[in-house]
């Protein structure tokens, strides 16, 4: 598939997947292939402190939080003349309890916004860490049942309007090829995709090491090696193939390396681009 | 018996494992219980993380609950595991804390409380903190061993106690809690605007429902915040040893340290690191054949050299254990129990 084309699928696409997947270095590596086909790349980082760390030239960064979201939003609504108080009597705080998930939902607003009016060709957001990507976008349906009517359900209801047209919002899955983070994956899909009618993207797979060579010697620390080499890989076979199993949306692959920031990011973008180009 | 390693699953009554994802914590909270239970003790291993991580690590599947249940090891004790259900444990403290049922029900029965038990973050970490109240006074365990969820909010569950003391003393809350019940006309001409506003954001019925339920609630603060506090002096006492999880990449170490320093922040000792899924070095034959096996392993033990040299210099007293990388996950009590022996041999 064309790269410009794989992108220009859907305006957002969120990266979502559990700790130690390399879910960051995984979106910024896609954020650097979009940019390296000519497209211009916002690149959203959702509670992120790294601010644009391991981005190329080009890509233009944007950073969200939850709490920071929700102070704006009570400030522009009637809130504003009270914005000195807002910190002294911990309103935030309140609103968030009295509300649970308000905070989640007015960042997937930001969202929704700037899939509708940002100039950039693709917006990639890096989603938070683990299962909250999950509470993030389970949150306006929780709204949905707790207040009624107001602006707030009225965000609530854009937003789930946008999670159903993958023209406009996508999730993109990474996980590693072992059978626990795969199993969780296939559990996370089903719950987006099901319950809030998420599309997804093609999951990636990430950090997949080369296939076992023949060895000839006989030597037992050599066959150790082999035998370990050789059941690493087996397993994650097994986990690609349940993977592909479960979740027919089709596979990117990357491979392990032995490397970090932004090297790794590079490296990772490499393989990436070429398993774009690989699908059909 | 001189190692940490060896007190902490002999003697403590707490056991409280942390670092970031993809680390193994899991399976390493689970080994310990192993260990534990090999000392003879009844141990049972709490998982705060919503994800079945602690039933497919163990191979338990959907059998993994609220309430613990038991699995069977080679040790003379007993190994327990069970998960946090945030709705169940929060039911439970409403029910056990009611003046009466009609309380009881009045709270159960408020739509903001239900919504309030299932989604709210700061919920789940005030209810592991409680589940950990009850698993420790249960007198069937002699340990418990807490496997923390894969974030830097992990410690959060440490200081809710006194976020919870912060939330119930804030003025609007008083305020909300002290009106009339339906009504959003309130006393505290201050606040006033304040309740007025967030009622114009949230909507009405909601501002109603959470009003209702604090009313509902009231007298039942104190008894939350008792038992909170009593969690929070059992975790920094000495019953109470923190375990470290870190693997050796860039990321996940550069995690662990975060760890160590807000441990010392908060003042609490770290008797133990557990280096997990270290890359298993063959020896030098295998390294000419396998030179990215040898490469991995070579990386593995500089980062984790630094690693150490970083956490000595905040926790003196801290014992470094390594295990090293199976071919595949763990998803059995065999893997857990080959993990346990790596541990337990330092």
């Amino acid at each position: 598939m064309d790269t410009r084309r794989f992108f220009s699928a859907s305006r957002a696409l969120i990266v979502a997947g559990k700790g130690g997947v390399g879910k960051s270095v995984v979106s910024r590596a896609l954020a650097t292939v979009a940019t390296g086909a000519g497209m211009s790349v916002l690149h959203v980082e959702i509670d992120g402190k790294s601010e644009g760390r391991d981005l190329p030239a080009g890509v233009d960064v944007l950073g969200l939080s939850a709490g920071t979201a929700l102070s704006e939003y009570l400030q522009g609504r009637g809130l504003g003349v009270l914005t000195r108080q807002l910190d002294r009597l911990g309103i935030v705080d309140i609103v968030a309890s009295t509300a649970p998930g308000i905070d989640d939902l007015l960042v997937l607003g930001k969202i929704k916004q700037l899939v509708r009016e940002d100039p950039h060709d693709v917006i990639i957001i890096d989603g938070p860490a683990a299962g909250h990507a999950v509470d993030l976008l389970r949150s306006p349906r929780i709204l949905k049942r707790t207040v009624l009517g107001g602006p707030i359900a009225q965000q609530a209801d854009d937003v789930l309007n946008m999670f159903a047209s993958p023209e406009m919002f996508r999730a993109l899955l990474v996980t590693k090829p072992a059978i626990t983070p795969v199993q969780e994956l296939i559990e996370t899909a089903e719950g987006i995709r099901d319950s809030l009618g998420v599309s997804l993207a093609p999951v990636v797979v990430n950090g997949i090491h080369p296939p076992p060579r023949n060895v000839d010697s006989q030597e037992p620390t050599v066959r150790a090696a082999v035998g370990y080499v050789t059941s690493r890989h087996t397993a994650e076979l097994t986990a690609m193939t349940l993977l592909s199993e479960s979740i027919p949306t089709g596979q990117l692959h990357a491979g392990h390396h032995l490397a970090s920031g932004a090297e790794l990011v590079s490296l990772v973008a490499g393989d990436l681009a070429d398993a774009i180009g690989d699908l059909p | 018996m001189s190692r940490r390693i060896d007190r902490a699953v002999a003697t403590n009554k707490v056991i409280v494992t942390c670092g970031t994802g993809g680390v193994g914590k899991t399976s390493c909270a689970a080994a310990l219980g192993l260990l534990a239970a090999r000392t003879g003790r009844r141990a049972v291993v709490l998982t705060i993380d919503p994800a079945r991580r602690l039933a497919d690590a163990i191979g338990l599947g959907s059998a993994v609950a609220n309430e613990p249940v038991e699995v069977r090891t080679d040790g003379p004790g007993e190994l327990w595991v069970c998960m946090l259900d945030v709705q169940a444990t929060f039911d439970a403290l409403v029910v056990s804390t009611s003046a009466n049922e009609t309380q009881a029900r009045r709270v159960l029965d408020n739509p903001f409380y239900r919504g309030l038990s299932n989604s709210l973050s700061g919920t789940r970490d005030y209810m592991a903190a409680e589940r950990l109240h009850s698993l420790a006074h249960d007198p069937r365990f002699d340990v418990v061993i807490v496997d923390t969820p894969p974030t830097r909010s992990a410690l959060d569950f440490l200081e809710s106690p006194e976020r919870l003391a912060r939330f119930l003393s804030n003025p609007v809350v008083k305020v909300l809690s002290a009106q009339g019940r339906g009504s959003l006309r309130i006393a505290g001409a201050a606040v006033q605007p304040v309740v007025k506003a967030i009622g114009k954001v949230i909507g009405n019925d909601a501002l109603a429902g959470a009003i209702s339920f604090l009313q509902s609630f009231s007298g039942m603060e104190k008894v939350f915040a008792d038992k909170a506090l009593d969690v929070a002096r059992l975790l920094r006492s000495n019953e109470t040893a923190f375990v470290v999880v870190a693997s050796p990449s860039l990321d996940a170490v550069s995690e662990a340290d975060w760890f160590v320093g807000e441990l010392k922040r908060m003042r609490i000792d770290l008797p133990l690191v557990i280096e997990n899924r270290v890359p298993p070095d063959f020896g030098p034959q295998a390294d000419v054949v396998f030179p990215e096996l040898a490469a991995e392993h070579r990386s593995a033990v500089e980062v984790l050299s630094d690693f150490r040299g970083r956490t000595v210099a905040v926790h003196p007293g801290v014992e470094f254990l390594r295990a090293h990388e199976a071919a595949e996950d763990i998803h059995d009590m065999d893997g857990i129990t080959a993990l346990a022996g790596e541990i337990s041999a330092g």
